[in-house]
C-alpha cells in the first residue's frame, strides 16, 4: 500500500497550474531568442553550409501568380548556380508593406535583401540598409549595365545604396476597336492634346457609356503628369517647394479639369473610383483610352486574349521635349540589410539577379521595363517593345521618406476637384499649402 | 454573470486599500467559501464583498502596513490556498502586461516624442504632438467621421439587432441555430476579403446592389466614391458584420429572462409587443449596455474596412482615427503624432463608455 504523498484534487491543480506557468514562461522566452538564419540546414550537409537569406518583394501580379510564374523558378537557378546560398523568399503585400518593413527594421529583423521604393530613404537615413559602393568597386561590377537615370533612387548624399532592378513606367494604352468604331485609325496613337481631345469626343459620341479616356480619381501616378504635359513642375531644383501652382502648371490643371466637367469626355470620377475600376472599364470596351503602367498589357491580355491593344508614348502637351509627354516613371530597387548576418551572400545574390538571364526571367516575365539598355525583354512583342522605348519620357517621383504623405496631399486633392468638391484654384493652392507645410516639417525634422 | 457580478463587487472597493479590504473580505466570507453551493449564492445575489467585511481597525490596518505585511500575507491560509489559482492566471497577466500594460505605457512615451519607428533615436518634443493635433484639419476631419459614423452605426446595430433577435427567438421560428450561424458568420470571415467582396457588391455599374435597387426606382448610387455616401456605404458593410454579434448576445440575454414573468404579464392582459417593451427588453438591459459598449468602442476603432474599401477617401469622408493612425505611425514615419492621436482616441472612449454605462446601466 502507498503511503506516499496523497494527490488530491487541490494539489493536482496546484500541480498543473505551475506546470502551465512554467511552460508558458518557457515558451515565451524562447520565443525571444531570434532564430538562427540557416539553422534548418545545418545538420544535413556535412560538406556544405547552406546559407538561407531572407528576401522580401511587393507582389507585381500582373502576370499572374508572381512566386510561382517569375519569382521561385529564377531563385531555384540561382540556387543551382550558388549552392551554397538558399532564398526564402515572401511576397509581402503592398496593403502591409510599410508595416511590415517599419516594424522590421525597428527591431533590427529586416529581409536580407529586400525590394525598395520610393520611399526607401526611410531605412537609409535610419541606418539599416548597406551602402554598396565598396563592394561594387571591388567586384568590378560595370556600372554602364544599368541606365544611368536609374542609379539616381538609390543614390543618397553620392553613396549607392541599391541595385537597380525594376523600371515601371506609364504609357497610352488605347482600344483599337473603339478607335475603328469612331473613324481613326487603329494604328495610329493621337499626337498632340488636339488629337487627344479630338478622338476621346469621337469615341465618347459612340454612347453607349462609353468615354474617350478614365483615370482613377485618385491615381497620384497619372493624374500628377498633367502639369508637366503643360509646362509646370512639381517642385523646386532642391525639393524645398512645391510649385505646381505656375500658370503653366494651372494650365495643365484646367486643361485635366475639363476633360471631366466641361468637355465630359473622361469617365466620372465616381464611377472610374469604384470596381472594376480604370483597367476594368477598358478591358470591357467603356473607355477608349487610359495612361497606365506597361506591366498593364500583361493583365488585359491574360483577362481578354482577344482584345484588341495599341500603347505608345502619351501625346504631346505644349511642353518641350520630353516633358510634354510626361508619364509616371518609377525604379524599383534591391538593397541589403546593413545588419545581416550574410553580406557576402546578399551582395552574391544581388549581382546574380541583375544578370541578363535572370532579371529576363524575373523582372520581364512580369512585364515591366529593362533596367539595362543591353537586355530587351520582350524582342517579338511590338506592344511591349514600344513600351520599353518610352523611358525618355517617365519622370521620377522624389524618393524621399515624406513621398508617402506627399502622394496623400497630392492624390486627395486632384479628387477633390475630380468630383466636383472644390474648383481647381481651391485644390491646387491648399495642396500647395499642405506640400510646402510638410516640406518645412521634414528640413525641420 | 457570475464573473460579472464578482467583478462589480471588486469595482466598488476604494483603490488605496482594494488589495487589504479583499482578503479581509475573503477572511469574514471563508466559511462561505468552504460550503460547495457558497460560491454560486454569492456570486447569484450580487453581495459585495464590502457588505460582509469586517470594519477596518486601526489595529489589522497598521499591522498590514508594517513592515512585516508580506511575510503576514503569505502565511494567510486563504492566500496559500489560492495559490494554485494565482498560478493559473499567471500566464495571462504575463501575457497581459507584456501585450496590454506595457505597449500602454510605451504609446504614452511615444506621444511625447518625434520621428520615424525606425530611427534610433527620436528627440522628446514634450506636447508639441498634442498641440500639433489641433492645428491639422485632417485631425479635426478624422475625428469628425469617427464620431458621426459612431453615432450612426452603433443605435441603427443595435435596434436592428434586437429586432432580428426578437423575430429568430420567435417560439414560431423553426431552424433557430441555422439563423444565428448565418447572423454569425459574417464576424468569422476575413475582414479583408468581406470589404473586397462588398466592393463589387456596390459598384456603380455592375453591383449587385445597384440592379436590385433599380427594381425599386432608386437611381445609381455611388456608394463608396461619392463623398456624400460613402461613410454610409461604410456602415452598411460593418453593419453586415458586426450585427451577428449583438444578434447572438441579445438571444442568449432573451433566454435567461425567466417564462413565467412572460405568462404573468399575458395573463395580466399584455400584448407580444407590451411583453417585449415592458418585460423582456428591460431585463436584458445588462446585455444591452455591454452591447452598446462594445459597439461603441468597436466604431471608434474602425480600421479594416475602411482601409481596404476606400482607403478614407473620397476626399476624407471615410478616414477614421485610427486610419490616421495607421497613416502617421507607418505610412508617415511620424509615431509620435500617432501615439497622441492613440491617446486622445482612449481619452474620447473611456467618457462615452462611462456616460453610457451610468445611463444605461442604472437601475
Amino acid at each position: 500500500m502507498a503511503t506516499g504523498t496523497k494527490l488530491s484534487r487541490r494539489s493536482f491543480l496546484a500541480k498543473t497550474a505551475t506546470m502551465a506557468g512554467v511552460a508558458t514562461v518557457g515558451a515565451g522566452l524562447s520565443a525571444c531568442v531570434p532564430a538562427v538564419p540557416g539553422a534548418a540546414d545545418d545538420g544535413g550537409g556535412a560538406a556544405m553550409e547552406v546559407v538561407t537569406l531572407t528576401m522580401w518583394k511587393g507582389p507585381h501580379k500582373a502576370a499572374g501568380d508572381e512566386t510561382k510564374l517569375c519569382a521561385q523558378p529564377t531563385l531555384d537557378v540561382l540556387e543551382e548556380m550558388h549552392p551554397e546560398i538558399s532564398v526564402d523568399f515572401s511576397e509581402v503585400p503592398w496593403g502591409q508593406y510599410n508595416e511590415k518593413f517599419v516594424s522590421a527594421f525597428a527591431a533590427d529583423q529586416g529581409p536580407d535583401v529586400s525590394y525598395q521604393t520610393e520611399s526607401f530613404p526611410r531605412f537609409v537615413n535610419s541606418g539599416h540598409i548597406m551602402p554598396l559602393d565598396e563592394r561594387i568597386a571591388s567586384s568590378g561590377f560595370d556600372r554602364s549595365f544599368f541606365f544611368e537615370r536609374a542609379w539616381e533612387p538609390g543614390t543618397y548624399d553620392g553613396t549607392t545604396y541599391s541595385f537597380p532592378w525594376i523600371i515601371g513606367g506609364s504609357n497610352l494604352f488605347w482600344n483599337k476597336d473603339l478607335f475603328e468604331q469612331a473613324g481613326w485609325d487603329p494604328d495610329t496613337p493621337p499626337d498632340t492634346m488636339d488629337d487627344f481631345l479630338a478622338i476621346s469626343q469621337d469615341i465618347t459620341a459612340l454612347g453607349d457609356d462609353i468615354y474617350g479616356f478614365a483615370t482613377h480619381p485618385k491615381g497620384w501616378h497619372e493624374n500628377g503628369q498633367w502639369p508637366r504635359r503643360f509646362g509646370g513642375s512639381w517642385f523646386n531644383d532642391d525639393l524645398t517647394e512645391c510649385i505646381v501652382n505656375t500658370a503653366e502648371a494651372y494650365d495643365g490643371w484646367h486643361f485635366f479639369n475639363s476633360l471631366f466637367h466641361d468637355l465630359e469626355v473622361a469617365m466620372p470620377g465616381a464611377i472610374s473610383g469604384q470596381e472594376p475600376g480604370v483597367g476594368g472599364y477598358f478591358r470591357d470596351g467603356k473607355v477608349g483610352m487610359i495612361t497606365a503602367q506597361n506591366v498593364y498589357a500583361n493583365s488585359v491580355r491574360s483577362e481578354k486574349p482577344e482584345f484588341n491593344l495599341g500603347a505608345s508614348r502619351m501625346a504631346t502637351g505644349p511642353a518641350e521635349g520630353a516633358r510634354g509627354r510626361a508619364c509616371y516613371g518609377g525604379v524599383g530597387m534591391l538593397a541589403i540589410a546593413a545588419k545581416t548576418e550574410y553580406p557576402d551572400e546578399s551582395w552574391t545574390v544581388l549581382e546574380t539577379l541583375v544578370t541578363p538571364d535572370l532579371l529576363t526571367s524575373w523582372i520581364g516575365c512580369l512585364g515591366f521595363m529593362s533596367v539595362s539598355p543591353h537586355v530587351n525583354f520582350y524582342p517579338d512583342d511590338p506592344v511591349l517593345t514600344t513600351a520599353q522605348t518610352t523611358l525618355e519620357y517617365t519622370f521620377f517621383w522624389p524618393y524621399r521618406g515624406w513621398i508617402f504623405k506627399f502622394w496623400d496631399i497630392e492624390g486627395t486633392s486632384i479628387e477633390s476637384f475630380v468630383l466636383g468638391q472644390r474648383s481647381v484654384e481651391e485644390a491646387v493652392e491648399d495642396m500647395v499649402v499642405q506640400v510646402n507645410d510638410m516640406l518645412r516639417e521634414e528640413e525641420g525634422a | 454573470m457570475i464573473r460579472g457580478r464578482a467583478a462589480v463587487g471588486l469595482v466598488q472597493l476604494q483603490p488605496c486599500t482594494d488589495l487589504q479590504r479583499v482578503f479581509f473580505a475573503a477572511k469574514a466570507k471563508s466559511s462561505e467559501f468552504h460550503s460547495r453551493k457558497s460560491i454560486y449564492h454569492w456570486a447569484r445575489t450580487g453581495e459585495s464583498l464590502q457588505s460582509g467585511a469586517e470594519p477596518m481597525t486601526s489595529a489589522t490596518s497598521s499591522s498590514v502596513q508594517s513592515g512585516t505585511a508580506i511575510a503576514s500575507f503569505w502565511k494567510r491560509s486563504d492566500v496559500r490556498r489560492n495559490v494554485g489559482a494565482y498560478l493559473f492566471i499567471l500566464p495571462f497577466m504575463i501575457l497581459f502586461a507584456v501585450f496590454n500594460v506595457g505597449p500602454f505605457f510605451w504609446a504614452l512615451w511615444l506621444s511625447l516624442i518625434r520621428g520615424d519607428l525606425v530611427q534610433p533615436v527620436k528627440p522628446f518634443v514634450g506636447l508639441q504632438n498634442y498641440v500639433s493635433l489641433t492645428t491639422d484639419n485632417i485631425t479635426l476631419t478624422v475625428f469628425k467621421n469617427s464620431l458621426q459614423y459612431t453615432v450612426s452605426v452603433v443605435p441603427i446595430a443595435v435596434i436592428t439587432a434586437l429586432a432580428l433577435a426578437f423575430l429568430i427567438g420567435n417560439k414560431l421560428v423553426r431552424f433557430k441555430d441555422f439563423y444565428r450561424s448565418v447572423v454569425f458568420f459574417p464576424l468569422l470571415a476575413s475582414a479583408a476579403a468581406t470589404a473586397q467582396i462588398w466592393s463589387y457588391i456596390l459598384a456603380p455599374r455592375y453591383g449587385v446592389m445597384t440592379y436590385l435597387l433599380s427594381f425599386v426606382g432608386v437611381p445609381e448610387i455611388y456608394w463608396l466614391s461619392d463623398p456624400t455616401f460613402a461613410l454610409y456605404g461604410i456602415l452598411l458593410v460593418e453593419w453586415w458584420r458586426g450585427i451577428g454579434f449583438h444578434i447572438i448576445l441579445f438571444l442568449a440575454a432573451m433566454l435567461g429572462v425567466p417564462e413565467e414573468l412572460h405568462e404573468a404579464a399575458r395573463i395580466d392582459g399584455a400584448n407580444a409587443w407590451q411583453v417585449a417593451i415592458r418585460v423582456t427588453i428591460p431585463l436584458m438591459r445588462p446585455v444591452i449596455l455591454f452591447s452598446v459598449v462594445m459597439g461603441t468602442i468597436w466604431a471608434f476603432q474602425l480600421f479594416d474596412t475602411v482601409f481596404v474599401l476606400t482607403n478614407g477617401g473620397p476626399v476624407h469622408s471615410t478616414a477614421t482615427i485610427v486610419w490616421y493612425i495607421y497613416n502617421h505611425a507607418f505610412r508617415y514615419g511620424q509615431v509620435g503624432m500617432a501615439a497622441a492621436m492613440g491617446v486622445v482616441l482612449l481619452l474620447i472612449i473611456m467618457p462615452i463608455s462611462f456616460v453610457q454605462m451610468r445611463v444605461l446601466g442604472e437601475r
